[in-house]
């Protein structure tokens, strides 16, 4: 590592207030045991609960949205942040405990070394290396959506649907001014893609969310993936 | 068509184009999502005006009577109003979005500088 970049963590939370103070906590004790100067952004996107006062009490930096925008709407907000700030790095990480801070390394390091310009960490692209169990239906679903990406731009995309990934500038930039509010994640990555730009996937381990809901629940994942299925469809090529 | 039926597309027709016009005319909304209204209220007044000459259309398209060309030119409107305000509320949520992540990172620099 020639020069120190600059990383910003984006942890988008909505009603997070039991796992939050435990999730920043233990990104401080990294930094101070590896000698990282991680920064980190917590969204609040309008949570009902006491995850303000939780921010507010122990002097966690934080944005709070003054209405809830869902999970593209708060990330954003974070890369509008770090587009601002200046930083190379943006990493999004979730607020419930499922995200482990040791991997922040592992899936920044293909964009420190240039050889990468959004990496998603991803449970499934070894097998058996992640304890991260997901339903069936769910497997199908994420397993389908992969193979659209593939159809659509050629590249292989195994956890499409992975809350954990780094960007560099170059797509701060463009994720700050154009995010998609609907189904960010998969999306997102095709945006990236169909702008040839190189996405890079590395396996990271997941733990069991500790609190809180996916934001995906089980009887809206048809409606999910007809969504998300037409929408990969139908984005546009760009140059 | 009935000169009852007729009548009642008439008036209705005729309301129509007055409380478009005097939406317009108030400023409430703007000319151009005003144009598909007033073409609803001008069909309905020339149907009901000109029988004859609408069985003619309803004949050549294939309607079986007027009245149903009437519902399906109606239908047709209705559809592609819907789908201008679909467009026109999907704009407007995102400048809302672009509004609270702006308004959400002044506050937050407001209350840095504390």
């Amino acid at each position: 590592m020639q020069k120190k970049e600059k990383i910003l963590i984006i942890i988008p939370a909505y009603n997070e207030e039991k796992s939050i103070l435990k999730t920043y906590n233990e990104i401080i004790e990294y930094n101070n045991k590896n000698k990282t100067k991680y920064n980190v952004i917590v969204i609040n996107d309008g949570s009902k609960d006491n995850t303000e006062k939780v921010l507010k009490e122990n002097n966690i930096p934080h944005i709070r949205l003054i209405q809830n925008l869902g999970i593209g709407g708060a990330v954003q907000t974070g890369y509008k942040y770090a587009l601002k700030n200046n930083y190379d790095i943006a990493v999004q990480f979730d607020g419930d405990g499922q995200h482990d801070v040791n991997y922040i390394q592992t899936i920044i390091k293909p964009i420190i070394e240039s050889k990468a310009d959004m990496v998603i960490g991803s449970r499934f692209i070894q097998k058996d290396f992640s304890d991260f169990k997901s339903s069936k239906m769910r497997r199908i679903g994420i397993n389908m959506i992969s193979r659209l990406i593939d159809l659509k731009t050629g590249k292989k995309i195994y956890d499409t649907t992975s809350g954990f990934r780094a960007i560099n500038k170059k797509i701060i930039k463009i994720f700050a001014s154009d995010y998609p509010v609907e189904y960010p994640e998969p999306i997102s990555t095709v945006n990236v893609l169909l702008k040839k730009y190189t996405v890079r996937e590395v396996p990271v381990k997941m733990k069991k969310r500790e609190e809180g809901v996916s934001s995906i629940s089980s009887w809206k994942s048809a409606y999910y993936m007809i969504n998300v299925m037409l929408s990969i469809l139908l984005l546009r090529r760009v140059k | 068509m009935s000169i009852t039926l007729r009548i009642a597309l008439f008036i209705v027709g005729l309301l129509m184009l007055i409380s478009t016009t005097t939406m317009v005319k108030k400023n409430e909304i703007p000319i151009r999502y005003s144009l598909w209204w007033f073409l609803s209220s001008i069909v309905l007044v020339v149907v009901s005006l000109f029988p004859t000459f609408i069985s003619m259309i309803t004949s050549f398209v294939g309607f079986q009577v007027s009245s149903n060309l009437v519902i399906g030119i109606f239908i047709t409107f209705l559809i592609i109003i819907t789908q201008m305000l679909t467009k026109v509320v999907s704009e407007q949520s995102k400048k809302i979005t672009s509004l609270i992540q702006e308004i959400s990172m002044l506050k937050k620099e407001k209350d840095d500088e504390k």
